[in-house]
């Protein structure tokens, strides 16, 4: 729909409904309300994943040189590591953003499985201190990544349902993106392991 | 079972039979005598006042009846003494065995926990006028800090038959009450007005258990799941007026978002707790024990509350104590508790608050 088509439904709508003590300007009112708060919300919510994957991109070159020395044989991975993190803030769009942000995360849950084959290094304090920020890093992304995601459903929702996407379309709101899980977080959970 | 608790139940199960043996002829002669001369008493006193309106004076009988039921008062109940016996001599010995880490006490619960619960802020639990705790363990399970205790809410309800039959009696007498008080000199015309005329009754309303633990993120803030069914719609029509510091938030799971109100003062603490493996977890204790739980997370702690609505580690003098089998139900009720946390993971810390 375009803004033109948007403005004039929402004219007449007011129009007609203005004999009824201008209920139709209440509604239109009550709508935008609803779905200008909505999109602020998508942003606030946008901006606490920000603020985590700052963090994370802060932590790693100090994870990098932990262990970069014990772990020789991962060269590989540490430089693909080093490498994307000086491209994450190039990143042209939310999309390419997103996707590089997902490499990472698999990127560094494969230093936790690399450390498998260096058991010493595995069981030193720092190590485990280490994986544990790791973990709880990860962890606080995906959380902000779902209340991105909830919120951004509750938008996109407004955006194609009736009558608010009349609104939308004059305010020229368009979907906004998912931040997508990475492969690896869409493996089903193995239920049985609950119950050891 | 280990070779050690065997033997503990086994020994306590001989010392129980003895001590049952020697209380139950007495709790009988305690049923057959104290209970009905105390409800005899009652009846006398209600007897006495409506007598005493024709011919007065009433006070020496009532003073005689009052002292003699005070008296009766202070005779002890075999089954009470029964009671007592094993939730203060056998159970303690039972939970250290099990586990050398868990103190248990007969009764009383956390208060301040339950306040910090923020169950208390929804309007299901405002009217409460007293709070019951009973068999409270504090412990250590795979090393998540608990504390667990059956918990009974009671508030206070108008009995309508009760209210009518002394609304009926005030009727029936409000003719001799209005010619008493014309024809004595002097008397106090407002005597007996005050109060209401309603009886309340104080009913249990809602029975579980209560548990506390350490949960296994360190967060700032509140989160809680308020099942639907026991949620006042009172409370969701003011708070999408007025607004709320809680923000209602839908999860990724379909069987927790239609039988639970999701609350949080924060979207990203919420979903940060509410993590996929603890929301699954929660939704296998819904659906293997059949049970709605009131669940919330406040600073870095987890509280429950599970409506299993009966009495843990009862006690009742007529069954006999037959061996070790005789505690099976206590052993499986502990069992349960541990269950809970283990099934939780809440042992699988990702974080450390120091």
């Amino acid at each position: 729909m375009s803004k033109s088509t948007a403005l004039i439904i929402l004219i007449v709508f007011v129009i007609i409904t203005s004999p009824f003590c201008f209920v139709g300007f209440i509604i239109v009112l009550f709508l935008y309300n609803s779905i200008v708060r909505q999109k602020n919300r998508v942003g606030m919510s946008y901006s606490g994943i920000d603020v985590v994957l700052k963090k994370r991109y802060d932590l790693v070159p100090n994870l990098v040189a932990s262990v970069k020395e014990y772990m020789s044989h991962e060269k590989e991975l540490f430089e693909k590591i080093t490498s994307l993190r000086s491209k994450i803030p190039n990143a042209t769009s939310k999309e390419e953003r997103f996707e590089m942000e997902n490499q990472m995360s698999q990127l560094l849950g494969g230093i936790n499985v690399s450390l498998e084959n260096y058991p010493d290094l595995k069981s030193s304090e720092n190590m485990i201190q280490l994986q544990r920020t790791l973990t709880e890093m990860e962890e606080q992304i995906s959380a902000a990544r779902r209340a991105y995601n909830s919120n951004v459903l509750a938008l996109n929702d407004k955006i194609v349902t009736v009558p608010s996407n009349v609104l939308a379309a004059f305010l020229e709101y368009k979907p906004a993106i998912y931040f997508e899980t990475t492969d690896s977080e869409k493996i089903n959970p193995n239920v049985s392991s609950l119950f050891r | 079972m280990r070779s050690e608790l065997i033997e503990l139940l086994r020994q306590n199960s001989i010392q129980l039979e003895k001590k049952r043996r020697k209380l139950k002829p007495l709790a009988l002669l305690y049923g057959f005598t104290v209970v009905p001369i105390r409800f005899l008493l009652k009846v006398a006193a209600v007897l006495i006042v409506i007598i005493g309106l024709f011919f007065p004076p009433i006070v020496l009988w009532l003073f005689l009846i009052g002292a003699i039921y005070i008296g009766l008062i202070f005779i002890p109940n075999p089954k009470e003494i029964y009671h007592d016996y094993i939730k203060e001599g056998i159970l303690p010995e039972i939970f250290k065995a099990v586990n050398s880490n868990y103190k248990y006490e007969p009764f009383g619960y956390n208060q301040e926990d339950l306040h910090s619960s923020g169950f208390f802020n929804k309007t299901f639990f405002r009217n409460n006028v007293r709070i019951t705790g009973e068999d409270r363990v504090k412990g250590v399970i795979e090393n998540v800090e608990v504390d667990f205790n059956e918990i009974s809410f009671f508030r206070e309800d108008i009995n309508w038959p009760k209210s009518i039959g002394v609304f009926l009696l005030i009727i029936f007498l409000l003719p001799v009450i209005i010619f008493r008080l014309i024809t004595s000199e002097g008397g106090d015309i407002n005597a007996g007005c005050g109060g209401s005329l309603f009886v309340r009754d104080t009913i249990q309303y809602y029975r579980g258990l209560f548990l506390c633990a350490d949960f296994n993120k360190n967060f700032e803030g509140n989160v809680i799941m308020m099942p639907k069914s026991i949620e006042s719609k009172w409370d969701r029509f003011t708070d999408s007026v007025f607004g709320s510091s809680f923000s209602k938030i839908q999860i990724e799971n379909q069987l927790i978002n239609s039988k639970y109100s999701i609350y949080t003062t924060n979207l990203q603490t919420g979903f940060y707790v509410l993590s996929p493996n603890l929301i699954e977890a929660i939704a296998q204790i819904i659906e293997t024990e059949k049970v709605l739980p009131m669940i919330s997370f406040n600073s870095g702690k987890i509280y429950m509350s599970i409506p299993w609505n009966r009495d843990y580690f009862s006690v009742n003098i007529n069954k006999s104590v037959e061996g070790v089998e005789y505690f099976t139900n206590y052993i499986d009720d502990i069992q349960s508790f541990e269950k809970i946390i283990k099934h939780l993971k809440l042992n699988v810390k990702i974080w450390s608050k120091t």
